[in-house]
């Protein structure tokens, strides 16, 4: 940035410098010849006076001379004025830079805080979601595990109870197999013959009763 | 032939055994000659065959008669524990009279392992009375 203000500047200067330089030496020549042409008119003039001539030579020569030094004293003042300009040039653009720097500092800085806010924000938000989620995930486990150890123990309540069944029931038909054939026994050999009859009389009248419902 | 032979007859082992006196009565007649004896003596036993004018001759037809009779007749099967004297054939006739309609004869078998009671099959419907199954009842659900 300072190089594209800066070196155009200094170009310019150097171009005015040239200028004048080129001007002053043009200017010095014209004067030379000038004089060229004088000493040609003394030489052929010859009878004019040689005083006149060196006073107008002289005076030539000075208006050549303070031409010149006031040519230079231009030069130098614009030189100087141009270096004066560079300076400020320089200063402002150290100026303009320093601020621009200091501006894209603070924005810099203000990005970082932003980003530092932002990702702190984040980073507590990233943290409490990490909480969050491996809360829940804690209690979807300790759910989960809740779930299957009920189910895990109804399994084996309902195996148990089977199994409790099965051999109740086993025991069950046992005992009732055995009684079974305690009571054949004991009621087949405990009924007569009259027992036997009143028996088959009592079936047969549940048979007929059946019939006439 | 008049149907109230069946009456008289009341089971199948009667009629079987009818049958079998009347063919021995017809075999007899043959070797001796005292038929009217024979028939005496078995109407002596059967009296109810004085319906069917039982005579030396038509001994045969009688028989095979009564044969395609008994095989028309519905029959009702009765499991007992002890064999039924006479007086409860009749009880249990009197009482299958009163269901049946048409001439039945009485199938009677003899089965210990009912214990007591009777089992009777009538037109394919089973009837349980036995004592077996009300100690088994007894037993299985009321949890003895």
């Amino acid at each position: 940035m300072i190089d594209s203000i800066l070196l155009p500047a200094l170009g310019v200067v150097a171009l005015c410098a040239t200028l004048i330089v080129v001007i002053s030496t043009a200017l010095y020549i014209r004067l030379n010849r000038k004089y060229v042409l004088l000493s040609d008119e003394n030489a052929r003039l010859k009878k004019s006076s040689e005083e006149e001539a060196q006073k107008i030579l002289d005076a030539a020569h000075l208006h050549a001379n303070e031409v010149i030094k006031n040519a230079t004293s231009q030069a130098q003042k614009i030189l100087s004025e141009a270096q004066s300009f560079d300076t400020t040039l320089r200063n402002h653009a150290l100026k303009v830079t320093t601020d621009v720097i200091s501006q894209e500092n603070q924005a810099v800085m203000h990005v970082i805080d932003e980003v530092k806010k932002t990702g702190q924000a984040a980073v507590s938000a990233a943290g409490q979601k990490f909480t969050e989620e491996v809360s829940s995930d804690l209690t979807q486990f300790k759910s989960g595990l809740e779930g299957e150890f009920k189910k895990e123990y109804q399994a084996i309540t309902t195996e148990l109870t089977q199994y409790k069944q099965t051999k109740m029931k086993e025991i069950e038909d046992k005992v009732a197999s055995m009684l079974e054939r305690i009571l054949t026994k004991t009621v087949a050999s405990s009924l007569t013959r009259a027992d036997q009859e009143e028996l088959v009389k009592k079936a047969l009248l549940s048979i007929s009763h059946e019939y006439e419902s | 032939m008049n149907p109230d032979i069946f009456i008289h007859l009341k089971t199948l082992d009667a009629f079987y055994d009818l049958k079998t006196a009347l063919m021995q009565a017809q075999s007899s007649m043959y070797r001796t000659e005292g038929s009217q004896v024979l028939l005496n003596s078995l109407l002596a036993s059967y009296p109810y065959l004085s319906d069917l004018s039982l005579t030396a001759e038509n001994l045969s037809e009688v028989i095979k008669q009564l044969t395609a009779q008994v095989g028309g007749v519905e029959l009702i099967r009765a499991q007992l524990t002890v064999e039924p004297t006479d007086a409860l054939i009749t009880h249990m006739y009197d009482i299958f009279k009163t269901i049946v309609k048409r001439p039945f004869l009485i199938e009677v078998s003899i089965n210990k392992d009912i214990l007591g009671g009777v089992f009777v099959e009538i037109g394919g419907k089973q009837h349980d009375f036995s004592l077996l199954r009300l100690v088994k009842e007894e037993i299985h659900t009321n949890n003895v």
